[in-house]
């Protein structure tokens, strides 16, 4: 049996933000406030999301208005399937406009060849802030970044990421943790400069 | 299994909720950006191809119809004795007098009645064959024959006054009517020239062949089963027609979970099709068609891995340009049979994907896509169409016919790259004019 996962629409969350299917509804009825509520909703989030995949704050910028040009022109024929539906949509728009980029720019290259040093690891990760971490990820090398990205945080295998970026499934694999032991380096010395 | 958790399935719960500032004038730019998109009236590519086929078919059409209608006598003549007449050859651009009698419009009292000859009331001898579907009646003396004809009477058109009266059979002295200059040849004065035989005897009629142009729609309906391919791999990427531009980036394709070795299953469908043509008969049997074809196609996508699945249903859209020759083979009583043969050209003007995915039986995604695949074919058909006439002007056909389309570089896989050789049968309505 099918179940779908479609969630009763609920009224208005604590305070007076609207739900997202609130804001469909809003701005599919041409009110003008609509558009700039869904934008100001998401905005501060795609953002974060696109930063983490291009670096230069120009492109992110471009990105995001090519995308949320998407996103507005789609809303009409957009399939709404519960709360969180419009995020999800969004940030594929996003994401995938992003990788879009990097490979027009040609800055995207992946190395096999990597240093010798012992890979880092992490029992856990630290109470460390969202921030840090997110400007830790965007110092890391382009092709790591893009690889380390998809598979933490879009969640595709690397199978998949090989077919989205034109490379061999070995290489994303080893893109990602060699991407993983930076990240963890880098995060033992913040936490390290931190303590002291 | 060890299913040990790494540091890094933290992240996305601990940056979930992490916002950055939006880049300045950010906002300033998506609304500039969206306004001109409303404001302008973007038309279509395709529309541009259909308008440019159907203003060369207009063409095509028109150039025909003007050089079979111009020889063509429109109006059934009658002689009135005692007239000379003439009869102008528009092709080998020489002007014959072939009786005492002018050739006046038959509804028209000849005697009393001033009626001026124009181009149109000027006769040509035509050999080509006839069908009782477009022919006229002429009438024509028994007794014109070859030897007595007398050089033409060449006249310059300037010298035309509008209406020349038509001589009265009592009026001896009246000169004969001026005939204006329909060929090549230098001008020369008028002159009068004596008939040598008088034309009195009774007239039998004559066939003139009438250009037919017919309108068609026609339907053509899919086919309810398809043709199934199967690929067995890793991961969904690996699909067939999946890789595809027509998919939207992919991105919906790679929602399974990882690592699973994957069934998928194509299924694509004969398209269905609706077509507009116009028909031209250049001869009794010969003709030329042209028109609009529009095509839908139909693929599904059916992914399996374990619990995992995913369906894709993607529907393209094609409009086609025909030019096809015809042949009519023949037409009894109501019944006809014609066969008709050509290339087509085609271009995908829309494609639209719908994606569900599962795991288990709960479904956990679904996309929608309507990005356009630039694809254009290549095609020869040929096909039969039985007709039953209706009326005068309309009939009913059912038209049989194969098509077989080109190998080529398409970006994805249809029913024209899996089977090019395809069977399809058109329901169509005629209209001839």
């Amino acid at each position: 049996m099918e179940v779908r996962l479609l969630k009763k629409p609920s009224s208005s969350k604590a305070g007076n933000e609207l739900t997202e299917l609130e804001l469909l509804k809003l701005v599919r009825s041409g009110n003008p406030s609509g558009a700039r509520k869904l934008y100001e909703r998401y905005v501060g989030y795609l953002t974060a999301v696109c930063s983490r995949y291009v670096v230069d704050r120009d492109v992110v910028k471009d990105i995001l208005q090519e995308a949320f040009i998407k996103i507005f022109n789609g809303l009409d024929s957009f399939e709404y399937r519960g709360e969180g539906s419009i995020k999800a949509w969004a940030t594929r728009i996003v994401v995938n406009d992003s990788l879009k980029s990097l490979k027009a720019s040609s800055k995207l290259v992946f190395t096999d060849q990597f240093p010798d040093e012992p890979d880092e690891e992490l029992p856990s990760l630290p109470n460390i802030s969202a921030s840090a971490i997110q400007e830790m990820i965007k110092a890391l090398p382009d092709g790591y970044r893009t690889v380390f990205n998809l598979y933490v945080f879009e969640k595709k295998s690397h199978k998949e990421i090989a077919s989205m970026l034109g490379i061999k499934e070995d290489s994303s694999a080893s893109q990602f943790f060699r991407a993983r032991a930076q990240l963890a380096k880098n995060v033992k010395a913040y936490i390290k400069e931190h303590e002291q | 299994m060890s299913s040990k958790k790494d540091w890094t399935d933290q992240l996305p719960e601990l940056l979930e909720g992490f916002s950055e500032a939006e880049p300045e004038g950010l906002w300033d730019a998506v609304r500039s950006g969206m306004e001109p998109q409303k404001k302008r009236r973007v038309v279509p590519v395709w529309w541009w191809y259909v308008g440019g086929a159907a203003a060369a078919a207009a063409a095509v059409i028109a150039v025909l119809l003007l050089r079979s209608s111009s020889p063509s006598a429109p109006e059934i003549l009658a002689p009135v004795p005692g007239t000379p007449s003439v009869i102008a050859d528009m092709d080998e651009s020489s002007t014959e007098v072939v009786s005492e009698d002018v050739f006046v419009p038959q509804t028209v009292p000849a005697r009393h009645k001033t009626e001026p000859v124009t181009e149109e009331s000027v006769i040509e001898p035509i050999e080509q064959p006839v069908s009782d579907d477009n022919v006229q009646e002429e009438i024509v003396p028994e007794d014109v024959a070859p030897e007595e004809t007398v050089p033409a009477v060449i006249i310059p058109q300037d010298t035309v006054p509008e209406e020349e009266p038509v001589p009265q059979k009592d009026e001896e002295d009246t000169p004969p009517p001026v005939i204006p200059h329909i060929g090549t040849e230098p001008v020369t004065p008028p002159v009068t020239t004596p008939a040598t035989t008088p034309a009195t005897t009774p007239a039998k009629p004559r066939h003139i062949i009438k250009p037919r142009v017919q309108v068609m729609f026609a339907f053509s309906p899919s086919s309810s089963r398809g043709v199934s391919t199967s690929v067995t791999g890793v991961g969904i990427p690996s699909s067939p027609g999946m890789a595809t531009k027509a998919t939207g980036a992919g991105a919906d394709a790679f929602m399974l979970s990882r690592n699973k070795t994957t069934t998928t299953e194509a299924t694509h469908r004969q398209a269905s099709r609706v077509s507009f043509g116009l028909k031209v008969d250049l001869d009794e049997h010969w003709g030329v068609e042209t028109g609009v074809v529009s095509s839908s196609l139909e693929s599904q996508f059916n992914t399996t891995g374990g619990s995992i699945a995913s369906e894709t249903t993607r529907t393209m859209d094609y409009i086609g340009i025909p030019l096809y020759g015809c042949y009519n083979v023949f037409q009894w009583k109501k019944l006809g049979l014609s066969l008709n043969a050509g290339p087509m050209y085609e271009f995908s003007v829309g494609t639209n994907t719908n994606t569900e995915s599962f795991a288990g039986n709960r479904r956990t995604d679904q996309s929608h896509d309507d990005t356009t695949v630039d694809d254009d074919k290549w095609s020869v058909n040929a096909g039969a169409a039985l007709q039953y006439k209706l009326n005068k002007h309309g009939s009913l056909f059912v038209q049989p016919g194969v098509s077989y389309y080109f190998k080529d570089s398409a970006p994805v896989e249809t029913i024209y790259t899996e089977q090019p050789a395809a069977f399809n049968l058109f329901f169509g309505y005629k209209y001839q004019f």
